[in-house]
């Protein structure tokens, strides 16, 4: 069964950087999400950074972090369990 | 000397988004005003803008903008401006385009670029409250460039690669027409072989209702007669917004280039009022002497002008104010023909001054004065000026353009069909 949260994700990346043409499902989780298939750079992860903070009630702290954070779903997902209170995360 | 010629306009505007659109709602005067609630509050008593049709930017995220389709930019192109930085570069394409110009003319080095706007208060206001919600710690990188006043030459200068002279002027509703005045003495020094000069701005709340606070607008929810310049029962004016954009060129390149050129811009002048941070002098003594100023570096006397495109917004007291300078420099009967066009445009506020040039040089082109839209019963302070109600068709040989902005700046020029 897919993982809810890693859905969300996918969601949010899609509808925060207006991604049209772009099917959530479709977004690889192990790719990495700059500079690949889904032409974001540095300044829209800036963006995707603040959607995620404010839904998840998170601090990326350094840019070092947000490499860690975004460099793929798979790496947000496990860096919002981590960071995340429980109670904001979907249930699993 | 060099002479400086107009070979290239563009126009996003609230009566039109084409050269050939304004010149017909010029003619037929046909003004662009529609009814508004802002900020979804039916309290507001201003109720009438004159915005452009043909473009969504009400979000401040440029990701939802729409625009027509005969323009499209590149995502790195609009991220990092304002709506109006969108108007701006809508205006520079057609102007290019008339102007005859490729992207290689414009990073020769020659090429200059003169703007003006007020900066995007609705969307500066948007990022300062993102900021503040993240305590300070979490801001849009692109939120100083996309919404300060300067966003339009720092954008336009990047997207067109400009290399010669780029630089913002702000002198709110003269900002514009300073731009034009230097870029005018900028080809006549030789320094540059030509300068766009922009202007542009927004009817977004943010922008339009701090004019409201200083009751500067008209709270007439009528559109068809809200902005009524030198009308008697006139009571503020109506904000409008977008872009216009002139290329200045010098006039021998422009005949190298086999260019069409519109008119000579053969002087300007400008003198400040010495009175008042917001209200003109009451007699236009700052006014008055602009336009002097601008006759004399044309080498033209007042009975040369055949035309006057006035500042008058519809303001109780500035127009007012014009009148007086009109008839000290004019004399009172038989003087040129008068007439706002912000009773069809409604004012740009800093975009005005240029959109008024480029209003004149299809005057001047192409042979017509627009007459005095939505006048009907003078004002008695304008008696011995000759406001003609129609539009007067023929060629004017020489026009005069006013503007004046906060704090008394007055700035004037001096257009002239071209002969070589």
């Amino acid at each position: 069964m897919p993982d809810p949260l890693n859905a969300r994700i996918k969601t949010m990346i899609v509808e925060t950087l207006r991604l049209e043409d772009v099917d959530p499902a479709s977004i690889k989780d192990d790719e990495p999400l700059i500079g690949t298939g889904l032409s974001i750079d540095s300044i829209d992860a800036l963006e995707l950074v603040v959607a995620l903070e404010k839904e998840y009630g998170i601090k990326i702290k350094s840019s070092e972090e947000s490499m860690v954070a975004l460099s793929s779903v798979s790496g947000l997902v496990a860096f919002i369990r981590q960071k995340a209170d429980p109670s904001r995360l979907p249930p699993a | 000397m060099p002479r400086a010629v107009i070979t290239g306009v563009g126009f996003i505007t609230s009566i039109g988004n084409s050269r050939t659109d304004v010149e017909r709602s010029l003619r037929e005067l046909r003004h662009g005003f529609k009814n508004v609630e802002f900020l979804g509050n039916p309290r507001i008593a201003v109720r009438v803008v004159g915005a452009v049709e043909g473009f969504a930017t009400d979000s401040p995220n440029w990701r939802d903008w729409t625009y027509p389709e005969r323009y499209r930019f590149a995502p790195e192109a609009l991220r990092s401006v304002s709506p109006h930085g969108l108007y701006a570069l809508c205006a520079c394409e057609q102007a290019l385009e008339d102007a005859r110009l490729g992207a290689a003319d414009l990073s020769d080095g020659e090429t200059g670029l003169f703007c003006a706007s007020a900066g995007s208060p609705f969307l500066f206001h948007h990022h300062l409250r993102q900021l503040e919600e993240a305590r300070g710690e979490r801001g849009s990188p692109m939120g100083m460039v996309s919404s300060i006043a300067g966003t339009l030459n720092f954008n336009l200068a990047a997207h067109y690669h400009i290399r010669g002279a780029v630089c913002g002027f702000v002198s709110a509703c003269a900002s514009s027409s300073h731009a034009l005045g230097y870029a005018i003495d900028e080809v006549r020094l030789g320094r540059q072989k030509r300068v766009l000069v922009v202007g542009a701005e927004e009817t977004h709340a943010e922008t339009v209702l701090p004019f409201a606070a200083m009751r500067a607008l008209s709270v007439n929810p009528d559109p068809g007669s809200a902005s009524r310049p030198f009308d008697r029962r006139r009571d503020g004016f109506v904000s409008s917004g977008g872009a216009a954009v002139m290329v200045v060129e010098e006039a021998g390149q422009a005949a190298e280039r086999r260019a069409p050129v519109y008119a000579e811009l053969a002087g300007w002048g400008q003198a400040g009022d010495g009175h008042n941070v917001a209200l003109s002098h009451p007699e236009g003594a700052g006014l008055a002497q602009a336009m002097r100023r601008a006759l004399r570096d044309a080498q033209t006397p007042p009975e040369g002008i055949d035309y006057v495109n006035a500042h008058a917004t519809s303001t109780p007291m500035g127009d007012r104010s014009e009148a007086a300078a009109l008839r000290a420099v004019f004399g009172a009967g038989g003087g040129p023909a008068i007439s706002s066009t912000k009773a069809l445009t409604g004012h740009a506020l800093s975009m005005a001054g240029v959109l008024e040039a480029a209003i004149c040089a299809l005057a001047v082109r192409d042979g017509f004065v627009p007459g005095c839209a939505h006048l009907e019963e003078p004002d008695p302070a304008c008696d011995g000026l000759r406001l003609p109600l129609a539009t007067v068709e023929g060629r004017p040989r020489a026009v005069l353009n006013n503007s004046s902005g906060f704090g008394g700046s007055n700035v004037c020029h001096v257009l002239k069909a071209f002969s070589a």
